[in-house]
């Protein structure tokens, strides 16, 4: 069992070596050069695709980054637009205000006036009856009772509007 | 009634040549110029006169394991052409296990112990050496055949082929003086050079020899036992003991394709650990 024999062993080496040459030229190689390529085109698929992937992943964050840019604007715009509104609000009702105030005191300025000119006027209606009615009682020359009595009832006989 | 029928033939052919246990299992492991595919068929190969050559008496002729080792070369070249389709992408069925196995051997034994650059040129080697010695191992277990890797001229033939690559790429990649100086280990005195050459010699030659025992004592070993157990009718010459040696066989069997596929694999990975020694030498 344990003889040694070098016909088997050169036996080994033509089969081992036939074996080995025509192995690796027609299977070997041609596996080999296809597995590395495969490999390869593995390999750069997946760094494209973790490529692809942050350029994505960076074109989101800008597209983040511009959302939250126009909102904040519009949120801006709303807020001066709600301002604008509230001054012009404000000054609308402040000329108002005072537009009805200057109504108001011109109004109370005339019926001033008109009263001026009615007491004026009344005055001197007064002072013209008070007169007759002097006339009068000098005219009749009537005792003090009597004298009275004509006051009285010229009083009476005032209109009532000029009582006060 | 075909494990008796199979045990009877078995026991018949044994009685035949009336022979002992031992006989009858050497008989089945050992080398001859007759291939016996069926039980009583003889097939007698072409005998070759031996000549001599430096003192070698060379004996070419064709014997039951040079047909084994060729069946296993056949073998081994249709069933890589058959299935492999360098072509597709993606290799399918058949095609798909040998790719993987191929680009285990790549990746786990040969740049995992050769670096990457050599390793890549030393895959188609090792690869070739993975398949042939499993593919060997493999053909004890079928009939008809039987192991040519339980020849130890075979595994020394194998392993003198490492030797070889281990000293010719050695030398290419290192320069002749530069890897013979290299096999001293760094940090030794001058003073023990010498000595530490002889001895880095002889570990050198060891290690290829283990390697050539391992993978012939192991195919043999298996073998020795798958026979023994079948061989307990002829000891017995009962066929009650029929279910108790073919219960054994079958778990011995089971046993025998774990350690061909775990000597090949063995082989490859001492193969590729002895080249990539030899040429990356600061490792």
């Amino acid at each position: 069992m344990l003889d040694i024999d070098p016909g088997m062993i050169l036996w080994t080496w033509i089969t081992f070596g036939i074996v080995l040459a025509l192995l690796s030229k027609l299977a070997l190689k041609p596996i080999l050069a296809a597995i590395e390529n495969r490999e390869s085109s593995i390999r750069s698929d997946i760094e494209k695709a973790q490529q692809q992937r942050d350029e994505a992943e960076a074109l989101i964050a800008q597209h983040k980054e511009k959302m939250a840019a126009a909102e904040a604007e519009a949120q801006a715009l709303l807020k001066e637009s709600r301002k604008l509104a509230d001054k012009a609000r404000d000054e609308l009702l402040e000329k108002t205000r005072s537009e009805s105030a200057k109504l108001l005191e011109k109004a109370k300025e005339e019926i001033e006036q008109q009263k001026e000119s009615a007491l004026a006027s009344l005055r001197t209606e007064v002072a013209d009856l008070a007169v007759g009615a002097a006339e009068k009682i000098i005219l009749q020359n009537l005792d003090k009772e009597k004298q009275k009595a004509v006051v009285d009832e010229y009083i009476k006989a005032m209109p009532d509007t000029l009582k006060n | 009634m075909t494990m008796v029928s199979t045990t009877e033939a078995v026991a018949d052919s044994a009685a035949e040549h009336s022979e002992s246990l031992g006989g009858w299992i050497t008989h089945h492991l050992q080398n001859g110029p007759e291939w016996h595919p069926f039980p009583g068929v003889h097939i007698h190969l072409p005998h070759i006169p031996p000549f001599d050559i430096l003192g070698m008496h060379i004996d070419l002729s064709i014997t039951n394991h040079v047909v084994m080792l060729w069946f296993a070369a056949l073998f081994l070249l249709i069933m890589f052409l058959l299935s492999l389709k360098p072509a597709k992408k993606v290799q399918t069925g058949f095609g798909a296990l040998l790719e993987m196995l191929v680009i285990f051997i790549r990746d786990e034994v040969a740049i995992a112990n050769m670096g990457e650059k050599e390793g890549r040129r030393f895959t188609p080697f090792l690869v070739t050496a993975f398949f042939f010695v499993l593919v060997s191992n493999l053909m004890g277990l079928i009939p008809m055949f039987s192991t040519s890797t339980a020849n130890i001229n075979v595994t020394a033939g194998l392993a003198l082929t490492t030797f070889g690559a281990t000293q010719y790429f050695g030398v290419k990649e290192q320069g002749l003086i530069g890897y013979y100086k290299n096999l001293v280990p760094h940090g030794v005195p001058v003073l023990l050079w010498p000595l530490m050459f002889v001895i880095e010699i002889m570990g050198l030659i060891a290690k290829h020899v283990a390697l050539t025992i391992r993978l012939f004592a192991n195919m043999n070993a298996g073998h020795i036992v798958l026979f023994a157990f079948l061989g307990l009718t002829i000891l017995f010459k009962s066929y009650m003991v029929s279910p108790v040696s073919v219960g054994f066989g079958v778990f011995v069997y089971f046993l025998e394709l774990l350690v061909a596929l775990i000597q090949a694999y063995i082989f490859t990975v001492l193969s590729s650990l002895f080249i990539g020694m030899s040429v990356n030498p600061e490792h």
